[in-house]
């Protein structure tokens, strides 16, 4: 018999120092080095990052992570990676659970780990959970690509796979058509933000979508396409309606967001626009319970606070955060054995701007995982078999990257796979941040925009190696064609010649390019990141393969 | 009396530039115009793989022995009681000897256009009510009120490091006699009150 361990370090032989050293230009010393002082330390910590998923087996890189998290002892402990306050809670819950008897999980939102997404998957990927027996879009497009054999993604819940092929009535559901006539856009800018521009901008000027509607605070490339736009408060005059986990925090805590001052304008906050919305399509006590049942409100303290609200002319959203403060109290009774009234909740979330119900170091001592308590998997251990990718396996057929242990996933930004031999003007392609503004929703601000002009040409130029810029009789500040190179699109670009990046390399800041004129400091400046990418998605989750390609640059005009 | 001064620890500053918007919001100074009473240089030395960057924030360096009021002809650039160099808007000439006078480039010109634009963007709420010469001003307003420079506040790396640097508790004397920090131009003799600890 092997064991899994067995199975991982008998397919990890071939892949030693001396390989990757080829591949990353890191020396396979190195790498031995860092590896023996990595696994002597206990625990040691791998930062896992953000925005890796531009890559089809980033789903592979964020595993091996966890295995090697998992070799030196560093799960849940201080030193090493921490799990959050909410995940230990609902760990602890579905432990309990099922020590009564009962069944393990309950409502999706409390499920641990990828229990939520298959809870998510019970709702959205379920024709059964809905009145007019049709699953979400992404999953309707999911289900159809499968049974037809061709590329699809298993878990596409955040996705907007098939929403263009039901707006262009393309797309079916058991022989049915699936049509998408309308559309919300809440605080998003896809036309910017979304990858690829033009396939946004093709579908919101669809003939088959009868209504765009934008809730926005300031134009925006999305706005331009919307029938209808309803302002929306700003953040400072916006009451969220609902308490929220602390995110990575350790402990169990929640917050929100309060109002900064009053509105100025004749804007609403979004639950407002929405319960309104629902109300004059006769639906605002079905809305009012499925929001109830989602978030853990009751559902007849939320109906009386709404009445009251309605009654007094008051904004809905407070109607919302009243109840929250509500069954926090409750809540704040189960876990620290001291009920407390909405009142008393409100004044410490006032007061201190959270509610902390157990500190991180009680979490980590009581609710340990796995030391106190099992792991939500199959075994209660931390396991390195991955038995969703199994079933993915077995659904679409045995590939690297559903390799259920760990395989090696050769890369496929070109053509080539693995061989390393770029052209000369030949570049991997990468994008990110600045710190001056936030993606592109913020680049309008006057303020932000004079801080950026005297560091214009690194904030918003494309970062290009100064001594490969020479070598190509390129200049800083020069304009220039960048060409997709696998997929074609093109976008013009202001170099930023430097020796802070790879010879091999260029990097984008992805925060400019908005063209409505509109907006009288951004509009028509920078270059636009989702102009240059293709529609490409990875079988998993869908993620967007934004760096999966490579790209020229040439002077504009050569 | 306090003797005020600031020790700038360049192995933290990451070059966010918040302090910068901080001190435009707090001081009402003309960023419209790209004027700014601190600026973050940004310096790249070397070649890829061995590249080392440098972030640089500066501003007034509140000199003792301060160049700029000795080149002000009315004596609106002064001293107060504790060591913060301030320019009085009133009797500024607007002549300009003190920027060319600073060796440090921290002064410049809020002029009648500059007072328009912020007389419609602040209101009732306009701080420079005149054309003058600008400076920082070590926040001196927030000082009255016991609270610390806007741009030290909004610091995220606790590059800015500002205090009494008489009050021998105090982290900003520690670091200013460490023997790790040290002004810019000491040559020109002008002792400035702003030390910086080298990346």
């Amino acid at each position: 018999m092997t064991t899994v361990f067995d199975h991982f370090i008998e397919k990890s032989g071939p892949f030693t120092p001396d390989w990757a050293a080829r591949i990353t230009d890191v020396p396979a010393e190195t790498i031995r080095r860092i590896a023996i002082e990595f696994g002597q330390a206990r625990p040691a910590m791998v930062d896992p990052g953000w925005m890796g998923a531009r890559y089809h087996h980033l789903i592979g890189q964020r595993r091996l992570q966890a295995i090697i998290q998992t070799l030196v002892g560093g799960i849940d402990k201080p030193g090493g990676w921490l799990m959050n306050g909410e995940y230990h809670h609902r760990s602890e819950k579905a432990w309990h659970n099922m020590q009564q008897g009962g069944e393990q999980h309950g409502p999706p939102v409390e499920r641990p780990g990828m229990g939520f997404a298959y809870g998510l998957l019970d709702i959205f990927a379920n024709p059964a959970a809905w009145e007019h027996g049709k699953p979400g879009f992404s999953f309707v497009w999911a289900m159809e690509q499968q049974k037809a054999g061709k590329p699809s993604a298993f878990l596409p819940a955040m996705a907007d796979t098939g929403l263009y092929e039901a707006v262009k009535g393309e797309l079916t559901f058991n022989g049915e058509p699936y049509r998408m006539k309308a559309l919300i856009m809440n605080a998003a800018n896809p036309v910017r933000h979304y990858f690829p521009a033009k396939r946004w901008e093709k579908m919101l000027s669809s003939p088959n979508l009868d209504l765009v509607v934008a809730i926005d605070v300031l134009p925006s490339d999305s706005t331009l396409y919307a029938d209808v736009i309803l302002p929306n408060h700003t953040y400072l005059e916006r009451n969220e309606p609902l308490l929220y986990p602390l995110g990575p925090e350790t402990g169990i805590g929640y917050t929100t967001r309060l109002r900064a001052i009053e509105p100025l304008y004749d804007t609403r906050d979004t639950t407002d626009i929405l319960c309104e919305i629902a109300r004059r399509m006769g639906k605002l006590e079905p809305y009012l319970e499925g929001i109830a049942e989602y978030a853990g409100l009751d559902p007849q303290v939320l109906r009386s606070e709404v009445a009251a609200a309605q009654s007094a002319r008051k904004p809905l959203n407070e109607a919302f955060i009243k109840t929250a403060y509500v069954a926090m109290g409750k809540f704040s009774g189960t876990m620290t054995g001291r009920k407390m009234s909405a009142a008393e909740v409100e004044a410490v979330i006032r007061e201190k701007g959270l509610l902390m119900l157990k500190d991180a170091r009680e979490v980590v001592e009581e609710m340990n995982l796995p030391r106190k308590l099992p792991v939500p998997t199959m075994s209660g251990r931390l396991e390195l078999f991955s038995p969703i990718l199994e079933s993915f396996a077995r659904q679409a057929g045995q590939q690297p990257l559903f390799n259920p242990v760990l395989g090696y996933v050769p890369r496929m930004v070109t053509d080539q796979g693995d061989k390393n031999d770029l052209g000369a003007n030949e570049f991997y392609f990468t994008y990110g941040k600045v710190p001056v503004v936030l993606h592109a929703s913020t680049n309008n601000n006057e303020l932000l925009a004079a801080v950026t002009e005297p560091k214009k040409g690194q904030f918003m130029g494309l970062w290009i190696n100064a001594s490969k810029a020479r070598s190509l009789g390129l200049s800083n500040g020069q304009e220039v064609e960048v060409t997709n190179l696998r997929y074609g699109p093109k976008v013009k670009a202001t170099l930023f010649t430097t020796e802070m990046i790879r010879p091999d390399t260029v990097f984008l800041p992805s925060a400019y390019g908005s063209r409505n004129k509109k907006l009288s400091i951004a509009g028509g400046k920078g270059t636009a990141l989702n102009e240059l990418m293709p529609y490409s998605i990875e079988p998993i989750a869908a993620s967007f393969m934004s760096q999966e390609f490579t790209v020229s640059v040439r002077p504009v005009n050569s | 009396m306090a003797r005020y001064g600031m020790v700038m620890d360049m192995r933290t500053c990451v070059g966010c530039q918040a302090c910068m918007a901080a001190c435009s919001t707090e001081n009402q100074t003309p960023f419209w115009s790209e004027k700014f009473r601190t600026h973050v240089e940004d310096k790249e030395t070397g070649t890829f793989p061995d590249v080392r960057r440098v972030q640089l924030p500066r501003l007034c360096m509140h000199c003792e022995n301060t160049p700029c009021l000795s080149a002000c002809p009315t004596g609106a650039t002064h001293m107060d009681k504790n060591g913060i160099v301030l320019v009085n808007y009133d009797r500024c000439i607007g002549c300009y000897a003190c920027c060319i006078a600073c060796p440090y480039d921290a002064r410049y010109a809020y002029d009648g256009e500059d007072v328009s634009r912020e007389r419609e963007l602040y209101g009732k709420l306009v701080s420079h009510e005149v054309p003058h010469v600008d400076k920082c001003t070590f926040c001196v307003q927030r000082l009255n009120e016991k609270l610390e420079p806007a741009c030290v506040a909004t610091c995220p790396t606790h590059t800015r490091i500002f205090g009494d640097l008489d009050d021998r508790k105090s982290e900003v004397h520690k670091l200013a006699l460490s023997g790790k920090a040290q002004a810019l131009n000491q040559g020109l003799g002008t002792a400035p009150k702003v030390f910086y600890i080298p990346s």
